[in-house]
């Protein structure tokens, strides 16, 4: 796979390569001047600088040159002309031959302008640079500028992040008028950072963006759902296919050895009160055993809302976060309104999804058989007889020819999606308005009438005043989603015997039982029902005011509440009525709330060639959990089991946490002449997570960056390359994911009471000296664009290392404890490299083909943990080598001549111990990762390939179905792999012989499977992630209104998985999870 | 006067960032009490002081709930267990404790300092205390150092020098070494006298389940009687005696009731259906068909004189396939949910009689000691003794004790040790005995990780 991805990379640059040359060629009979100019430019990327009025009185030219150097070329062209031509850095500047001496060199004069956007709406802070004069300013709030004592024949620079750069000779013209358009080049484009903005092109950090364009593509509900393989460095991991289930995502590999590794999340300056942690109380079919898994706080954001994602990865980038840093920061930005007139946009799409591979297990002979050669196995005949060994109702009781595929019935349907987002933009100069209001229903792939709804509102309203003195922006937006799930797993239904008795009596009522049998009745579980409701208020008020001189003050309040009420009934009906059942009820309510104040003082000055941008600011937090559950039992009647007085018994347990955090930060950014840039930033940090004595902490980080293609003698010798960049970066970050009040010396409420007062006990010791894990990260990076930046790419080194490592510190009892939690040398290494390459090989009218593709190249390791091997660690981690180590008994497979699992005896002791037995076998790291997008427009077609890849080992089948405590044998359903089991001496299998007792071999040797790496096999994958198919509409195809950029489109998610993995999913890793679906929706996107 | 409005914004600032730490200080937790919280509340206070007798109170035999008696009664010659393939067991009883025995390890030394923990985090949060009604604070605090005073009171007489923790900050404690065991008692005589000070006369609760004053007088008698100091032991001991509180039991069957007259201290249990964990060990089960866990030894059965009723009460039998197995019957109920009528005895009158009658002997104070002796005796049944002298009376008043407070918090085994006759007594019916057997071994995960413990000698 690594050899595709480089002979693509390398096929296109080749391709594109020979179509162009530092040298120039030329053909031409009879053309104008300005053609041939044209053609030099295209061919060389110099720009040219004249008038048309110079170019009217010029003759046609006529040349003939193969690789001719461009002075050459010129030459050929000026030959004869009325004019001459001066090579100025990239500029040709073309000049009137009778008035060449017409303007003294040192002539100055005193220029003035304007500078405005398409709409004619003045643009605020544009760098105005007078080249040769060397002399530069800013454009004000009227867009005007003054530049005194510039040279006549100078040339004017504009530039300004998201703008294109345009250049203009300033002749003897005093007063300017200049429009700038915004680019959506690749290199310009606005890229978020933490308090501002940047360009790909002046960023010194690393930061990875997928924009809405790539968001929409994609028909899910859930944003980090759109982050597969996009950016490099980011790795997402689904939980399972049930929808408003959790993602998990990690930037530059697991950087903590215990505490969390979680990115932070930033919604428009909010930091996320949830974060990314899953926020349900109560179990339901959402929870799958990997234990990453649970309802996602994110999934409440509507993806159409969203403008742009940044991740945020170096130091450079993550410093200013501080002790928040250490795990990358998400940004998520939401749309805004435009200046113009009023824009509407739709979306509508509908979908179904299915799973893509249902678990397969054995149908009514095999199972049959499975059950007839384990009792023959452990030396038993099959017997009704309850207390009989070989006690087997299900062969002997149950009608055998009955034959029902569970996994088909209760994971085989069709889940239907529809999703309707409607927004609104417009603006005038002074207000800027967003609107939008989305709906989202989706289906499950269960029987009945199970899924998620969702309602979105957003608003983003920006104002400023008239003076562009004072600016305000509100952004909030309101999201509720309601989850109509089951509580149970899937391994319960899957399990049930595939003969098992008809699952309605003939009175229609559910059956329990055949000829005194019972069993478990996959319909039962859907009764088990799972309600959440999960509300989401986020809301950011920026308000600046400009002072003057380039002094800027602002600050914004954010707020965000996340609520989440869930509700599980297990009704007495989904009960076994032989046994008196009652109804059980639990609730819970779970309350995020966090609000955020940042104020902020920004300064901006010309200093000498450069740009300087100052920024302080500081930041006031605070974050609140409250979580209330109540457990009801012994609910005498379903029709009373809502109402918490019915109940018999009630245990309820309140969980609360407040988390404050106070910090002052800073910025200094300097951009010499857009050539060298330097970066640093510091934050000082003040957390209620640490102890006592280490509540404050300072961070910051150094970046610097040269874009090496601006020095003359790089454009000399590489005259193909048209952007050139090399940065690096180095600072420190903290992890703060330590859990809250954990220095406090605590006293909890026991559940005995001693003479009916309530007791207390000492259950953790004052840990005053706990603290923030480090986290220092260097990067090193080359950026390189080809050709006009046709082709661009990236080159990334990081190294990571996280030290200060919170791990449980063994304790002499004598000091009350066993342990404490404290900060230890050990130290974790994430180091790899990062590709990114993007290209458009073909560019015409009618045909164009695009290409990105990223690939990442990890490397995790334990440098070092000093006291590893006498503490609770040592058969987790091994120095040198991976957290996430394979370190685990060596399986050796089934042994052929007894037919049960055998494993290494590396201490050659005689016996197999799970702390002395232990090999390092891989790790489950992914290797590399990546993904590769393909973008093929013909005329209003667009046709879009997104792939999604991983190099990995990870948990398989042998995994689920030995981590159960029933066995191959036993009377429960199985996969259709444990046909693939020992029979008899001689035997290679992978399955051990079946079995239906627990008190052999063969059982224990289950056990010691499941901690082998036995259960590791191969789990990489390449996935089509995204196909779609957009046919543009013409824009009159509606008479009455004009319509651009709408489309109609297919669109396909994981449409299909190239993969060796033994299991239904490589990416869940649980066979009993439900898989990725597959996902097919049809839809139509207007912008009116 | 032009630069001051930049200092508008960057005064905002330093304002901001000088309010921080005042700012950070998170409101406490709910589900938790911090420190700072618990000793501010006259109910958390309280409920952090009997959390001490809680935890002792557990459900299998830790140092608070009958490990004492049950270990300790293996190694001298009281007990024997039955199941001989019980390693740990047969450790103690053969008197071959390895360092890393679970026992020693987790149910005295862990369970020990966790509960000197709790008692020294109860001192100092209530040692200086200004929010708590002085007499409040009084009776707490003096709970608190007759507990801590109890527990090092065990640590010290099984371990001999162990680490003396009076403070709570593990950077401290972790480093402790071995403090020598005269310079232990000296702190629980400190303890105890300021408990003295602290406790009033009467309890503080219903029942005898909280410690009064006796309990620590009761204790600083005990004390005395093992540094030898025969004045102050009669001392303390006469004024339990003299004092009308208690009474001793004239029915030997009530002696271990809640009810019981000559307690001076008990713990009640708290899990319900559950009465004390010594019944719990040594009263077969009535489904059980198997003999009892433990069994009383030839060596203390044949002590017994013929007609004392300390045997037919205390003592019961089992018979098991044609062989007896007496068992220790101070405690009743052996089985689970019957309603709670026994509590745990940690002190009662008819122990300070004997403590008496020997400080009198020791100071031949001859008839004031045979007055004590003979009063334990005859309500076991039994007529005078027959003991003149003093050196008579000392040994006389040791087979009292031997009997009356068999299998009761390790009498038997402190006593050989106390009057160095456990070589004598146990070398002859324990193979392999070595006199330095009388103190357990420190744990050898103690040893790892206190570096600056040294290990008892013949381990």
């Amino acid at each position: 796979m690594r050899l595709f991805i480089l002979l693509t990379l390398f096929g296109c640059l080749q391709a594109t390569a020979s179509s162009y040359g530092q040298t120039v060629s030329l053909d031409l009979r009879n053309e104008s001047l300005e053609k041939a100019l044209k053609e030099i430019k295209r061919q060389t990327g110099y720009s040219f600088i004249y008038t048309r009025a110079q170019l009217k009185y010029a003759l046609p030219v006529t040349i003939q040159l193969k690789d001719g150097t461009v002075n050459e070329a010129l030459d050929y062209c000026f030959q004869n002309q009325p004019l001459s031509y001066t090579i100025e850095d990239k500029y040709v500047v073309v000049l009137d031959k009778s008035g060449k001496k017409e303007t003294k060199p040192d002539q100055t004069i005193d220029i003035s302008g304007k500078v405005a956007d398409e709409n004619g709406n003045a643009l605020l802070r544009i760098t105005v640079t007078a080249v040769k004069s060397k002399k530069s300013t800013f454009t004000n709030e009227k867009g005007e500028f003054t530049l005194k004592g510039v040279l006549e024949n100078d040339i004017l620079e504009f530039t300004a992040v998201g703008y294109g750069k345009v250049e203009i000779a300033i002749g003897k013209k005093a007063f300017h008028n200049i429009t700038m358009k915004l680019v959506v080049g690749l290199l310009d484009e606005t890229v978020i950072m933490a308090y501002g903005k940047t360009t790909k092109r002046l960023n010194t950090g690393s930061i990875g963006k997928v924009d809405s364009k790539e968001i929409t593509q994609q028909p899910v509900s859930d944003p980090l759902a759109t982050l597969h393989g996009k950016v490099p460095g980011l790795v997402v991991t689904q939980s399972s296919g049930v929808p408003g289930g959790s993602l998990k995502i990690q930037v530059r590999g697991q950087s903590s050895l215990r505490q969390g590794s979680e990115p932070l999340i930033i919604v428009d300056g909010v930091p996320l009160a949830a974060n990314n942690q899953a926020i349900n109380n109560q179990f339901s079919i959402l929870t799958t055993s990997n234990g990453t898994s649970g309802l996602s706080p994110i999934a409440n954001i509507n993806p159409l809302d969203i403008e742009s994602i940044e991740i945020l990865k170096d130091a450079d980038a993550t410093a200013i976060y501080g002790s928040r840093g250490a795990n990358g920061v998400v940004l998520i930005t939401t749309k805004k309104g435009t200046v113009g007139k009023m824009r509407v946009f739709a979306n509508f799409y509908t979908g179904w999804s299915k799973v893509p591979e249902l678990p397969e297990m054995l149908n009514t002979a095999e199972y049959i058989k499975m059950r007839k050669e384990a009792i023959a196995n452990d030396g038993f005949d099959p017997s009704t007889n309850r207390f009989d060994p070989g006690y087997a109702p299900d062969l002997l009781i149950w009608d055998t020819a009955r034959d029902s595929n569970f996994s088909k019935m209760m994971l085989g349907n069709t889940s239907h999606t529809y999703n309707g987002h409607i927004g609104l933009s417009s603006g005038s100069e002074n207000i800027q308005l967003f609107l939008s209001a989305g709906y989202n229903k989706e289906g499950t792939v269960f029987p009945g009438n199970m899924g998620i709804n969702k309602i979105s509102f957003t608003n983003n309203i920006s104002y400023t005043a008239g003076d562009k003195k004072f600016s305000a922006r509100l952004a909030s937006s309101y999201s509720s989603a309601k989850n109509n799930l089951f509580n149970t797993s899937i391994s319960s239904f899957l399990s049930i015997p595939p003969n098992a008795p008809p699952l309605y009596t003939p009175d229609g009522k559910l059956n329990w039982e055949e000829g005194g049998y019972y069993f478990n009745n996959p319909l039962a579980y859907l009764k088990r029902t799972y309600d959440a409701v999960s509300d989401n208020l986020l809301s950011n008020l920026q308000v600046e005011y400009r002072l003057s001189k380039g002094i800027t003050i602002r600050s914004s309040f954010g707020y965000n509440s996340m609520q989440v009420s869930e509700k599980s009934i297990v009704p007495i009906s989904a009960r076994r009525p032989t046994n008196n059942p009652t109804g059980s009820l639990s609730i819970s309510n779970n309350v995020y709330k966090s609000w955020i104040i940042e104020p902020q003082a920004e300064y901006e000055t010309q200093l000498g060639k450069g740009r300087l941008d100052i920024l302080i600011g500081s930041t006031f937090l605070q974050n609140k959990q409250n979580a209330l559950s109540v457990d009801a039992e012994g609910y005498k009647s379903d029709n009373l089991i809502n109402s918490l007085g019915s109940a018999t018994s009630t245990n309820t347990l309140n969980v609360f946490s407040d988390y404050k955090y106070a910090a002052i930060f800073g910025r200094i950014n300097y951009n010499w002449d857009q050539k060298y840039l330097l970066n640093m930033t510091g934050r000082r940090d003040g957390s209620s997570r640490f102890g006592s004595r280490k509540r404050f902490a300072n961070f910051g980080a150094i970046g610097v960056g040269w874009l090496f293609q601006e020095e003359k003698f790089m454009q000399k010798l590489f005259p193909f390359i048209s952007y050139g960049k090399v940065r690096t970066s180095y600072g420190l970050t903290g992890n703060d994911q330590i859990g809250d009040y954990r220095y406090l010396d605590t006293w909890t409420v026991d559940y005995y009471n001693y003479q009916g007062t309530s007791v207390l006990y000492p259950t953790a010791l004052f840990n005053p000296l706990y603290g923030w894990e480090t986290n220092r990260k260097f990067e090193a990076a080359l950026e390189l664009g080809f050709f006009k930046d046709r082709i661009y790419f990236s080159s990334i080194y990081f190294n990571n290392r996280s030290g200060n490592q919170l791990v449980d510190y063994t304790l002499a009892f004598q000091t009350g404890f066993s342990s404490i939690i404290s900060n230890f040398p050990a130290l974790v290494e994430n180091k790899g490299y990062e590709f990114q390459f993007t290209a458009t090989p073909i560019k015409s009218k009618k045909f164009n083909w695009s290409i990105s593709a990223n690939i990442s190249i990890p490397s995790n390791k334990l440098v070092r943990f000093d006291g590893l091997s006498s503490s609770g660690y040592s058969s987790s981690y091994v120095e040198g080598k991976s957290l996430n180590l394979i370190y685990k008994l060596n399986s050796l497979g089934t042994n052929p001549a007894t037919g049960v699992f055998d494993f290494e005896d590396i201490d050659k002791n005689n016996t197999i111990s799970i702390s002395k037995d232990l090999t390092i076998s891989g790790k489950t790291d992914p290797r590399y990762y990546g993904g590769i997008r393909n973008t093929f427009t013909i005329k209003r077609i667009e046709l879009n390939f997104f792939v999604d890849f991983k190099k990995q080992t990870g948990l398989n089948y042998l995994y689920s179905i030995y981590s159960n405590f029933s066995v191959p044998g036993f009377p429960i359903n199985q996969p259709k792999y444990v046909l693939d089991r020992w029979q008899q001496p001689g035997d290679v299998t992978a399955i051990q012989k079946f079995t239906t007792i627990t008190y052999n071999e063969a059982y224990e040797a289950k056990e010691l499977l499941r901690l082998s790496n036995g259960v590791y096999s191969d789990a990489s994958f390449m996935r089509l992630k995204t196909v779609s198919l957009a046919w543009q509409l013409p824009a009159n195809i509606f008479k009455v209104i004009k319509t651009y950029d709408s489309k109609i489109f297919v669109s396909a998610q994981n449409f299909f998985t190239i993969s060796s993995y033994k299991g239904t999913d490589p990416e869940t890793q649980d066979y009993y999870a439900l898989p990725t679906l597959r996902t097919i929706a049809v839809g139509i996107n207007l912008n009116l | 006067m032009k630069y001051i409005k930049y200092l508008i914004p960057l005064l905002f600032l330093l304002y901001a960032s000088s309010s921080c730490r005042k700012f950070i200080e998170p409101a406490p937790p709910i589900d938790r009490l911090s420190s700072d919280v618990v000793f501010k509340d006259v109910e958390t206070a309280t409920s952090a002081v009997i959390g001490m007798y809680a935890s002792m109170m557990t459900t299998s035999p830790f140092i608070g709930s009958g490990g004492v008696t049950i270990y300790t009664g293996l190694c001298s010659d009281e007990l024997y267990n039955t199941n001989t393939s019980n390693a740990t067991l047969s450790e103690f009883t053969s008197n071959a404790i390895s360092p890393g025995n679970s026992v020693v390890v987790a149910n005295f030394w862990q369970e020990g300092f966790n509960i000197i923990y709790h008692a020294n985090a109860c001192i100092e949060g209530l040692e200086n205390n200004t929010y708590l009604p002085i007499p409040v604070r009084n009776q707490l605090l003096g709970e608190a150092y007759l507990s801590r005073a109890f527990i090092y009171y065990y640590l010290v007489s099984l371990f001999g020098d162990i680490p003396l923790i009076l403070k709570t900050d593990y950077l401290e404690t972790q480093k402790a070494t071995r403090t020598e065991s005269a310079s232990v008692y000296g702190q629980i005589i400190t303890d105890l006298k300021n408990a003295q000070a602290l406790l009033g006369t009467i309890y503080p609760t219903n029942e005898r389940v909280r410690p009064n004053k006796s309990v620590a007088t009761a204790l600083l008698a005990r004390v005395y009687l093992i540094l030898r100091q025969w004045e102050l032991a009669e001392k303390e001991s006469s004024s339990i005696i003299n004092s009308s509180e208690y009474s001793l039991e004239p029915d030997l069957n009530n002696v271990f009731l809640a009810s019981s007259s000559e307690a001076i201290w008990q713990i009640m249990p708290i899990v319900e259906g559950v009465n004390t964990t010594e019944g719990l060990t040594f009263v077969p089960s009535s489904w059980s068909s198997g003999p009892p866990s433990f069994s009383l030894t030839s060596y203390f059965l044949n002590s017994i004189e013929a007609d004392d009723l300390r045997k037919n009460s205390w003592v019961a039998l089992k018979t098991v396939e044609g062989q007896d197995y007496y068992y220790p019957f101070k405690y009743k109920i052996g089985e689970y949910g019957m309603p709670v009528t026994e509590y745990y005895m940690l002190f009662r009158l008819a122990e300070q009689y004997l403590i008496r009658a020997e400080s009198f002997a020791r100071q031949g104070k001859i008839d004031e000691s045979k007055n004590d002796v003979d009063i334990i005796r005859a309500r076991a049944g039994l007529s005078g003794t027959a003991a003149h002298t003093a050196e008579e009376l000392v040994t006389a008043i040791a087979h009292e004790r031997r009997i009356e407070l068999f299998c009761e918090w390790g009498a038997r085994w402190f006593d050989l040790k106390r009057t160095k006759k456990s070589t004598d007594v146990l070398s002859p019916i324990k193979p392999g005995w070595q006199p330095t057997d009388t103190l357990y071994p420190i744990p050898i995960r103690e040893i790892k990780y206190a570096p600056s413990l040294t290990q008892n000698p013949g381990y």
